[in-house]
């Protein structure tokens, strides 16, 4: 289980450009849920992932991992534009990065570079460089990097910019297998339909605090708050308000 | 009249690999067109043509006419990436400079689009600082303060918010002269609900028309690569009870169970 207490934490400090990118932010996840992190630009989304992957570092007791041995899991960061972080010359080095401090032979760190490209549907070449493809092959290439280390905590922070179908079926069907591994998985996405299918709970970010914590299905009934945040709300919610039954979505095989 | 055109127009890194192949497109004054296709299918490539970054490798791109060339200018995807100024004021003036605008117009624009964009209280800060939607802004206000004929707009609604995707809107509804011509590229089927002109990419790299028919047959959509618009599922399977699922919530006929 993850807890989080009273996490705050603050760009810049003691500059003119300080800002509180979160403040006292609490809440706890336990295994195998899969949460949605809405509100809007410069809420504090990106700063909380990177707290909870630990890129950021916050004061102990901020951020606890409950866990059976006691020891951090495996955290994968997808950061917003991530084809930024590519920095080697080819598919293999660059997905099998995180591999080379692990006691793996080239043999097993090819399978797996090739087994997790395939996951996000790539099944070309390992040879050309993460440079030449186009930027939704980018976004899936740099899914991949981070799956390969096989991380418990999943964090994608808007995986959806520039994925067409088929990339984004992939990052719905990875989402369901860790899913099914009981790993947990945080999404942000400013596209709440596509958000909506994948996840069991909100937590909404407003100006760095948290304002609120609901189950998916109570949506609607945060609606004034979250058209006041300009969140919006997805557009099958504003069906189900027009009387479409919430019945009819698991009949087209959505959540 | 023609902005550009397109004729045969091909482009690729490589003589094996081509991107496009056979680009057949016109865009006159004013016009706004949306360009749809798949992850790969050659939609920035064909941006990047449009605004002058590439040059075709095959066929001819014929800008302007009559002898009237046009000045086109483009905002990238990643709005991050075309950031040339430390500053938000710096970035806004780059593009007069470049064109050698005399200091006291660069000044005086400056301000002006510094407030139609709603970046005034940001002039002094750092472009790394903005959020993604004041980002998205700047972009657009960097582009427009010189005053394109053509400007090209790879996915502009991505990343934001509902509110900044308002803004965006809007900014492109009020803030783009209407002699202005637009190529909107994107993915995301919800867009065909703000253009009126739409083509898409085929797989093998050329261009046509599509109508909003074609764009609700689900077949269409898989074999474009393309994802269905949010409640386009729920009208394929219950075609009785939604329509128009492609054009968004405000534009759905809901009809009653019964």
């Amino acid at each position: 289980m993850l807890k989080v207490d009273h996490l705050s934490y603050v760009y810049n400090p003691n500059t003119p450009f300080r800002t509180e990118a979160l403040h006292k932010v609490s809440f706890s996840v336990v295994k195998g849920e899969t949460v949605g992190v809405i509100g809007p630009s410069g809420s504090g989304k990106s700063c909380l992932f990177r707290c909870i992957a630990g890129v950021l570092e916050t004061t102990p007791g901020m951020i606890v991992w409950e866990t059976p041995g006691g020891s951090e899991p495996v955290r994968g960061l997808v950061i917003q534009e991530p084809e930024q972080q590519f920095f080697l010359d080819n598919l293999l080095d660059e997905v099998g990065f995180a591999l080379s401090g692990q006691d793996v032979t080239r043999e097993e760190r090819e399978a797996k570079v090739k087994a997790v490209l395939a996951s996000v549907g790539y099944e070309g070449s390992l040879n050309i460089s993460p440079f030449r493809l186009s930027g939704g092959w980018q976004r899936r290439v740099a899914l991949a990097s981070i799956l390969v280390m096989e991380p418990q905590v999943l964090l994608l922070d808007e995986p959806t910019v520039g994925l067409d179908a088929a990339g984004l079926t992939a990052v719905e069907r990875i989402v369901a297998k860790e899913r099914a591994q009981e790993h947990m998985v945080f999404i942000s996405s400013h596209d709440l339909d596509f958000l909506y299918n994948l996840v069991d709970r909100f937590l909404v970010l407003a100006d760095g605090r948290l304002v609120a914590d609901f189950g998916k299905h109570d949506f609607g009934v945060y609606r004034p708050l979250l058209e006041r945040l300009g969140v919006g709300i997805p557009e099958r919610v504003q069906l189900e308000e027009r009387g479409i039954s919430p019945a009819l979505w698991e009949d087209i095989g959505w959540r | 009249m023609n902005y550009l055109e397109f004729d045969g127009v091909g482009f690729g890194y490589s003589e094996q690999a081509p991107i496009l192949s056979q680009v057949n497109l016109t865009i006159g004054q004013g016009e706004r067109l949306l360009i749809l296709g798949a992850n790969g299918s050659g939609k920035s490539t064909l941006g990047l043509l449009a605004a002058g970054v590439l040059r075709p490798t095959r066929g001819r791109l014929i800008v302007g006419e009559c002898g009237r060339s046009i000045r086109r200018g483009i905002v990238f995807q990643n709005s991050r990436s075309q950031m040339v100024g430390a500053s938000v004021q710096e970035d806004l003036a780059f593009g007069l400079t470049v064109l050698n605008r005399p200091a006291k117009e660069i000044r005086e624009k400056v301000e002006r689009y510094l407030e139609m964009f709603g970046l005034a209280s940001k002039r002094d800060y750092g472009v790394q600082q903005l959020s993604g939607g004041e980002l998205r802004r700047l972009a657009l206000a960097s582009v427009l303060i010189t005053e394109p004929d053509l400007i090209v707009l790879d996915e502009p609604l991505a990343m934001l918010d509902q509110a900044n995707q308002d803004r965006v809107l809007e900014i492109l509804a009020s803030l783009i002269p209407k002699e202005t011509a637009v190529i909107w590229l994107d993915h995301d089927l919800r867009s065909v609900r703000h253009l009126p002109t739409r083509y898409i990419l085929t797989p093998d790299g050329c261009v046509r028309p599509v109508t909003l028919d074609m764009l609700n047959s689900k077949e269409f959509l898989a074999e474009y690569g393309l994802r269905p618009a949010p409640l386009q599922a729920l009208e394929w399977k219950y075609p009785h009870l939604i329509k128009n699922a492609i054009l968004g919530p405000k534009a759905v006929e809901v009809n009653s169970h019964a």
